[in-house]
């Protein structure tokens, strides 16, 4: 493995999106919107605690056995297991989008500016080039996730602090999802893109595509609220098993895919 | 399939298809060290395929191809490491400055820092990029940016370069500079080439032999000047007087021959062989005719290229 052509493939990668405002954009506006608005907005919503409570009793009803550390208030109940359970699976969207959008400007960018048949030409084996390939963005992805988990932290414990509550990050939770899961993420959504990157033209087209993944998030969030399932440590390694076998037989398969003759050919 | 024997790149009966077209059919030739083959034939003739079977950066279908006596199939990194590419579209990044642009190559073919720094440094000089070296190359001109992707493609000193139209996006200073170069690193500095183009006379000027292709398949293989001979002699053109002109004329077709007036006062006689000039000559002084000019209008690649394609377009018989 020629290691420094890799590095070499995916430090230019990094450059290019540093440069790039298609691409830089979602990877600042995303973790701003999805991790540091919501606990902000709670804490416009500290007059009215009583209101979140009420949406959230069937979650709290099926906790109150389960976590014996949980206050008394129900009011703090809730902003506690808002801000550390129901939040959780949004973090995830961090390094899923993040790293499908700059997967979606390393490889299908690079076809669409044709400096792709450049690169083929290069003295790397098609091994190095897919990785080279996939490791600026799942190296970004994971960055970008650790610094929002860590920006999230800090706003999350000012609120709980607005509501009489001690902090209470970093935890346990968030460091399964974050060290264990987002890293795992961060590989579906590149292998996602790597998988559509034959069947899409444009930058834009792949990015768009990735946004499939906004469902099942969601899904989690309405799932915890309603009591189905809690993120907690259990379940996020599990979940983390899953997301890493997803990882790693979607990069298989594109793996074999991804030689220069199906890139120039389009077979 | 040596290197050894000085043979650089071997195709045997290399043949690509896409789908259900044959863009390379049975390709078979040998290009030896120092030596500038040209690709020629029209669009889709199957020039780039060639010349990325050769970079293995495509797999034949069928056939065997050597390069340095490597299989680019197998070994294709080791081949890449030895060949320079420039291809139609400069494959240089416009969101990178030219230093970068350079400095991402070196790194790409392992270049260590001293070797890389020392060489883009004689190479920045020699295709005149040094003071525009840190800006990016969105903000180059087309020439700098061609320049640019010639210096990222002779960098890592390949023995072999590989060009796709080098020369098609280029002014006509820019395009001779680059003929020369194409000149120079095959000869002094014994680099094989293989170059595509469509420029018939570029072919000429540049390479030692060219090979046809039409769909794929090779239909012609040689020197410039030998297939142009293939060709037969387009005749004599003349400059005489004005007021002789209906004699010349007369005495041309009285011998069988056709004429056709020209611009700028000259005249062609059609079907005089090579042979048959002498005799002609002597007819026309021999009839007082003043005569300012004779030149063997000498067939050209041009029109090898034009009769071979010509054979093909022609519609079939009808039966």
């Amino acid at each position: 493995m020629n290691r420094r052509a890799v590095l070499a493939i995916a430090g230019r990668d990094l450059r290019i999106v540093r440069r790039s405002r298609a691409v830089i954009t979602p990877i600042v506006l995303v973790p701003l919107i999805l991790l540091l608005v919501p606990p902000v907005a709670l804490l416009g919503a500290a007059g009215s605690p009583e209101a979140l409570a009420n949406e959230l009793q069937p979650l709290l009803a099926r906790l109150s056995p389960e976590l014996p550390g949980l206050p008394s208030a129900p009011e703090q109940q809730a902003i506690l297991l808002i801000l550390v359970y129901v939040f959780a699976p949004l973090f995830l969207l961090v390094p899923i989008m993040v790293a499908s959008v700059t997967a979606a400007d390393s490889i299908v960018g690079e076809r669409e500016r044709q400096t792709l048949e450049g690169l083929l030409h290069s003295p790397t084996t098609d091994r190095e080039l897919f990785i080279g390939k996939l490791l600026a963005p799942w190296a970004l992805a994971v960055l970008v996730a650790f610094g929002s988990a860590a920006c999230y932290g800090l706003v999350a414990n000012v609120v709980l602090g607005r509501y009489g509550l001690p902090p209470s990050f970093p935890n346990q939770v968030w460091a399964v999802l974050v060290l264990w899961v987002a890293p795992a993420a961060a590989g579906v959504g590149l292998g996602l893109i790597v998988l559509v990157s034959g069947r899409v033209k444009t930058f834009q087209e792949a990015s768009q595509i990735s946004g499939v993944v906004v469902v099942p998030v969601v899904g989690m969030v309405i799932a915890q609220v309603a009591g189905v399932f809690l993120f907690d440590v259990a379940l996020l390694v599990g979940l983390g098993c899953v997301l890493w076998l997803l990882t790693l037989l979607t990069m298989r398969i594109a793996g074999r895919r991804f030689q220069r003759d199906r890139l120039l050919s389009g077979n | 399939m040596s290197d050894a024997d000085g043979t650089v790149v071997d195709l045997d009966g290399v043949t690509k298809v896409f789908g259900e077209v044959t863009a390379v059919d049975g390709l078979t030739c040998t290009v030896d060290r120092g030596d500038v083959l040209g690709l020629l034939g029209h669009n889709g003739a199957g020039k780039t395929t060639t010349l990325r079977l050769i970079s293995g950066v495509l797999t034949p279908t069928s056939g065997t191809l050597g390069v340095f006596g490597m299989d680019p199939v197998t070994q294709g990194a080791q081949v890449r490491r030895r060949t320079g590419v420039m291809l139609a579209r400069p494959p240089v990044d416009r969101r990178m400055t030219g230093r970068e642009n350079l400095e991402y190559t070196a790194r790409l073919y392992g270049l260590d820092r001293s070797q890389a720094h020392d060489r883009l440094e004689e190479l920045v000089v020699s295709f005149h990029l040094d003071d525009r070296l840190d800006d990016l190359v969105d903000h180059y001109s087309e020439g700098m940016v061609q320049r640019l992707s010639l210096a990222r493609m002779l960098l890592p000193d390949p023995a072999l370069l590989l060009l796709d139209e080098p020369t098609a996006t280029l002014d006509p200073m820019a395009a001779h500079a680059v003929r020369q170069l194409i000149v120079d690193l095959a000869g002094a500095q014994e680099r094989t080439i293989i170059v595509s183009t469509h420029d018939l006379i570029e072919a000429s000027q540049i390479c030692d032999r060219v090979a046809v292709l039409q769909r794929g398949a090779l239909v012609a293989l040689g020197r410039p000047q030998e297939l142009a001979g293939r060709v037969a002699a387009r005749g004599l053109r003349l400059q005489v007087a004005e007021t002789h002109r209906p004699v010349v004329s007369k005495l041309a077709i009285d011998r069988g021959y056709t004429v056709e007036p020209m611009s700028g006062g000259e005249m062609r006689v059609h079907g005089v062989g090579y042979e048959r000039v002498p005799q002609m000559v002597r007819a026309l002084v021999d009839a007082d005719i003043d005569v300012y000019g004779v030149m063997i209008d000498q067939p050209t690649l041009t029109d090898f290229y034009l009769a071979l394609h010509q054979e093909d377009d022609a519609p079939a018989d009808a039966t």
